[in-house]
């Protein structure tokens, strides 16, 4: 095709883009992920049993609060790496000091809490599975920001699949947090983070063929 | 033809945006010829085909992801850094990554990074605060990298006025930006 016809079709195919255009975008594509992602967990898993008394405990709302805060940090990367040559270095610091702080709490735990009380508080009874209801629990957001980033335009791939990973583990983590049993800390900062890096591999893994453009 | 600066371009970008057709079509024509230039030097070894074939996907590229463009942020950047991604995926997909080193593709888009332009549109108005023929005249001695017999030949003087002229001028170029810092501090 000439180039003079590509740019009358692209002229007469102009519509208006409005501020905050990008934002609002993956704001909208992240509600039915996360949506989908928590209703997997509600109805695939169950929420856990004894919810009711687990809200007065504050090591649930530490081990909901850390994804989701990592889920709210990577939204912010999300938007720097989603344009060209964005490169999130503040919101990478952002959250490893977020997980030193947890790291730091999970210590904490285990200083004042008995030594028989270490394997229940370290792998607890659902260490091995953790990881892979998070993985799980990650697909539908993780699906939302390829889509999201298939509309934007990320110039480090690799990058910018990793991020996708990493968020979406993050947001998972978030859900799963509701289905959860465990109420260690150390449980949080080990197999929650090891199911959100996983994420993060498989959306660097993949990142040539689902982002490229 | 003439060249459009950033803050042109930026304006025909905001305006397109805005969703103003002549604009958008003024601005397409203009960076067609930019990326034909862009590329064209870069792919001297390559059948022109190549080139068309960049410039149009490098036009699709804008059209489609224009969403990521940030307002408060140099066009030329964003604009430059998309077409240079689109060349490192031309090497990468033609295999040509042995005649194109990595850490040249790093510098080629440098003239058009963001301090690059704002220190350019620095100069340019400082050029533009001299009278027209003395600011031509910086310009193309050292700027352009013309020789100052060939500058005097051009302009009709002789090589000492063309001396002294970049040399006041400059002078003068440096005082402003004196006066204008110690207005900022």
């Amino acid at each position: 095709m000439k180039t003079d016809d590509l740019i009358n079709r692209l002229a007469s195919d102009l519509r208006p883009v409005p501020r905050g255009a990008l934002g609002r975008l993956l704001f909208f594509v992240l509600i039915p992920g996360l949506a989908l992602s928590a209703a997997m967990i509600l109805f695939g898993h169950g929420p856990r049993p004894d919810l009711a008394t687990a809200i007065h405990l504050p090591a649930f709302w530490v081990k909901s609060i850390y994804p989701l805060a990592l889920t709210v940090i990577g939204i912010t990367a999300l938007m720097v790496v989603a344009r060209p040559g964005g490169r999130p270095r503040k919101a990478g610091l952002a959250s490893l000091a977020l997980y030193l702080v947890l790291v730091a709490l999970g210590m904490w735990q285990l200083r004042v809490a008995p030594a028989e009380d270490y394997p229940r508080l370290i792998f607890g009874i659902s260490a091995w599975i953790c990881p892979f209801i998070i993985v799980a629990a990650a697909l539908p957001v993780f699906a939302v920001i390829v889509f999201f980033l298939r509309r934007s335009a990320p110039t480090n791939l690799p990058l910018a699949g990793l991020i996708a990973g990493l968020v979406a583990g993050s947001g998972g983590a978030w859900t799963y947090s509701w289905g959860c049993i465990e109420n260690g800390l150390p449980f949080v900062a080990l197999w929650y983070t090891l199911g959100i890096a996983l994420c993060g591999m498989l959306g660097l893994t993949f990142s040539r063929p689902l982002l490229r453009w | 033809m003439k060249q459009l600066t950033e803050p042109e371009l930026k304006a025909l970008m905001l305006s397109s945006l805005d969703g103003n057709e002549p604009a958008y079509r003024c601005l397409l024509d203009m960076l067609r010829h930019l990326l034909v230039n862009y590329y064209g030097r870069r792919l001297a070894r390559s059948a022109p085909a190549d080139v068309d074939d960049l410039v149009q996907d490098t036009l699709l590229a804008l059209h489609q992801r224009r969403i990521t463009y940030d307002r408060g942020r140099p066009f030329t950047a964003w604009f430059f850094t998309i077409a240079r991604h689109k060349l490192v995926d031309h090497f990468r997909r033609s295999g040509d990554r042995q005649n194109v080193g990595m850490e040249m593709l790093e510098d080629m888009a440098d003239e058009y990074r963001e301090d690059a332009v704002s220190a350019g549109m620095d100069v340019n108005r400082l050029l533009a605060s001299l009278p027209a023929w003395q600011g031509e005249m910086i310009r193309q001695v050292r700027l352009e990298g013309h020789s100052v017999a060939d500058t005097a030949m051009r302009s009709g003087r002789s090589e000492a006025a063309v001396k002294i002229n970049v040399f006041r001028g400059i002078q003068a170029m440096a005082a402003k930006l004196r006066g204008e810092r110690s207005e900022d501090g």
